[in-house]
């Protein structure tokens, strides 16, 4: 998986390339505006992250030529500016997501994923993790044979963090998901619902799955 | 003429010079009338003296010579008189009168009524003069009167020049007055400038005195004042504001410097980097939260912010957000139950409603202790809808109440730092109600709880 990153803030193109190559992409990153377009012409990338305000040619430019010239590659705008025309014109000239700064890593990467994911891969139908099984078709769950007893929530919320094994889920990112809460909650009442989760399919058995990764959010995987 | 004492000057000035002239005009005329009428008069009287002693004693130029020697000797208003036959011979006139005023220059009785007509003699002198006819028709006289008008027109002449140095008098003196008078007629104005323009912002406590001004111009003080005093408020908020969140940014960044320092002052396990990181992640967090809070606040004051407005079933969205709090609700011990017809509707931002809702939820729940409830409920109003959150917690005390709905206000000032409680919740539900044209209202009593309403158009 390559991603482009077009980046004029040193220290946030130095912590982007870091975590996404450590989440297993290649990352290329370019300071300028006008470097970032001439790389993303001549290469294919499977994801670019846009900066707007950046020196050589700025990034709306930048995306309404990519997009002229029938570009398909996913771009995510970052940008301090979140004025709804700002959000909206970004989506206009063909953004596919729009993250406003200052944002969590974690929404970043979840963001770059599904966004990847939504351009190729087929739907999953069951996932497993240990001894976990997560039917998303039937929606039933079991561990270790045992049929798991959830509320259609739980199961929601276990299908998400399922479907996205091995990834964090931020708090932000699951309310949004499976309450359709769109703005940052200023509660810990996610904290409460996977907390109970947690109860029906870690409680009883041996092996934890389901980790808290303190201050990022929630993730699902066999550690 | 743009200063209104400069226009004042004038028409103050205007309309008294008027009167003055006027009057003196009236004045000046009715003395010419007056002149006119006795010369009138006295010709009149002449020739009827005249007739008399025609019939009396015929015309005999002994008596007639007499007579007019008495009327010539007069010093002033010298007076001619002539006395004619029928044939025109003069029978006596006043000596030298045919060398001033010849018999001819003057009317012809035949076709003057004996009216009074002003002839100018041959000397240039102006004169008043009346022709009559005396005697029997057959045998008649003619008599000619001619009374001198030098003298008179002297003197209105000289009437005249007073009244011209009268009339520059007046004009400069009304104008001056005039001009007096403007200027303390604008002077309470001045006075409001003044003050006025010496307030910045650091003397927005400065107020003009309205003790001394009059009516029209203090109602004008009492608004300015007024304004003056609501500046001086938003101000204050303002710069309080501002430095409530200096106040919040500090203890987060504090924290986090302080953290980071000793964490680099030696060497520690990976364990320990790894909770310090955590740490310092939740900082970041809530200070994110507190930007995104204080972006959402400053743009929702400003006055073209738009909504996206959506038609909302409100049980539907209502029960989103109870069920969101549910499990918080159940954990605590507090009942959340919700109460509200499955058919009322709201157009309203969802995104914004639902972060309304959620604000007084989670409110209502941190404020409830173990054992309360805490309901919504929801009510159509005609053209408005009511939306409450009612709880059975500890409730706000009376003076808190009037100041819930400011930013950084906590009525449980301990609380402030450790709850991740940023003291901005009731603002933002406030300035999403006011964006959807509505409001919010709490009612509470200390130690029975608390209901909070959120009335919006539907």
């Amino acid at each position: 998986m390559k991603i482009l990153v077009i980046e004029d803030e040193p220290k946030t193109a130095s912590y982007l390339r870091r975590g996404l190559s450590e989440h297993g992409f290649v990352v290329d990153v370019v300071r300028r505006g006008d470097e970032g377009l001439h790389l993303a012409q001549s290469r294919d990338y499977d994801a670019i992250l846009l900066d707007i305000m950046l020196p050589g040619r700025d990034g709306w430019s930048i995306l309404a030529t990519l997009r002229n010239e029938r570009c398909p590659t996913p771009v995510l705008c970052l940008t301090a500016r979140d004025a709804v025309a700002d959000r909206v014109r970004g989506l206009e000239l063909g953004a596919d997501d729009y993250l406003v700064k200052p944002f969590a890593f974690s929404e970043l990467l979840a963001r770059v994923r599904s966004m990847v994911r939504r351009s190729g891969a087929p739907p999953v139908e069951l996932v497993r993790i240990g001894d976990l099984t997560v039917d998303l078709v039937r929606h039933r769950a079991s561990r270790g044979g045992k049929r798991l007893d959830l509320t259609a929530k739980e199961f929601l919320l276990l299908a998400l963090l399922a479907r996205r094994t091995g990834e964090i889920l931020s708090r932000t990112l699951i309310a949004e998901q499976i309450w359709d809460m769109n703005f940052e909650s200023d509660t810990n009442v996610v904290e409460v619902h996977v907390r109970r989760l947690r109860s029906k399919v870690d409680d009883p058995f041996e092996q934890r799955l389901l980790h808290t990764v303190r201050g990022m959010g929630y993730v699902l995987e066999e550690r | 003429m743009r200063s209104i004492a400069g226009r004042l000057t004038v028409w103050y000035t205007a309309t008294s010079f008027s009167l003055v002239l006027v009057a003196t005009g009236l004045l000046y005329w009715t003395l010419v009338q007056n002149m006119r009428a006795d010369d009138q008069r006295m010709l009149a009287d002449k020739v009827q003296v005249l007739r008399t002693l025609l019939r009396e004693r015929g015309a005999d130029p002994a008596t007639l010579k007499e007579v007019e020697w008495e009327w010539a000797a007069r010093e002033y208003e010298q007076v001619f008189v002539r006395v004619l036959t029928a044939a025109n011979t003069t029978v006596v006139e006043t000596p030298g009168m045919s060398t001033v005023l010849p018999a001819q220059a003057l009317a012809n009785p035949d076709a003057a009524t004996s009216g009074v007509v002003e002839v100018r003699g041959a000397d240039g002198r102006l004169f008043r003069t009346v022709t009559a006819v005396a005697g029997e028709p057959a045998a008649h006289h003619v008599i000619q009167v001619a009374v001198d008008l030098t003298h008179e027109q002297e003197m209105l002449a000289g009437y005249r020049t007073r009244v011209w140095v009268v009339l520059g008098l007046a004009l400069g003196l009304s104008a001056f007055v005039g001009h007096a008078i403007a200027r303390r007629g604008v002077r309470p104005l001045e006075q409001i400038a003044r003050t006025a323009r010496q307030i910045t912002s650091s003397s927005l406590d400065a107020r003009i005195a309205q003790a001394r001004l009059p009516s029209e111009v203090a109602s004008l003080a009492t608004t300015f004042n007024e304004m003056l005093a609501r500046l001086q408020d938003s101000f204050e908020r303002l710069s309080r504001f501002s430095a409530d969140i200096a106040h919040e940014l500090r203890t987060p960044v504090s924290n986090l410097r302080g953290e980071t320092e000793v964490t680099l002052g030696r060497a520690r396990t990976p364990e320990e980097y790894r909770d310090i990181l955590s740490s310092s992640l939740e900082e970041y967090e809530r200070l994110s939260r507190l930007i995104d809070s204080l972006l959402f606040l400053a743009r929702a004051e400003h006055p073209e912010t738009r909504i996206a407005r959506e038609h909302l079933n409100l049980r539907r969205e209502l029960k989103t957000v109870v069920d969101f709090y549910e499990g918080s609700a159940s954990e605590k011990g507090v009942t959340l139950t919700i109460d509200v017809p499955p058919t009322l509707e709201i157009d309203a931002d969802r995104t914004l409603f639902q972060r309304a809702v959620e604000n007084l939820i989670a409110n209502a729940l941190a404020y409830t202790p173990s054992g309360g409830t805490v309901t919504v409920r929801a009510i159509a109003d005609g053209p408005h809808c009511e939306i409450q959150v009612v709880d059975t917690g500890r409730g706000v005390a009376a003076e808190d109440l009037p100041h819930v709905f400011d930013r950084f206000y906590r009525a449980d000032k301990s609380r402030a730092s450790t709850s991740g409680n940023l003291g901005l919740g009731l603002a933002i539900v406030r300035s999403i109600a006011q964006l959807h044209g509505g409001r919010v209202e709490l009612d509470s009593e200390l130690g029975q709880g608390t209901r909070a309403t959120l009335i919006l158009p539907t």
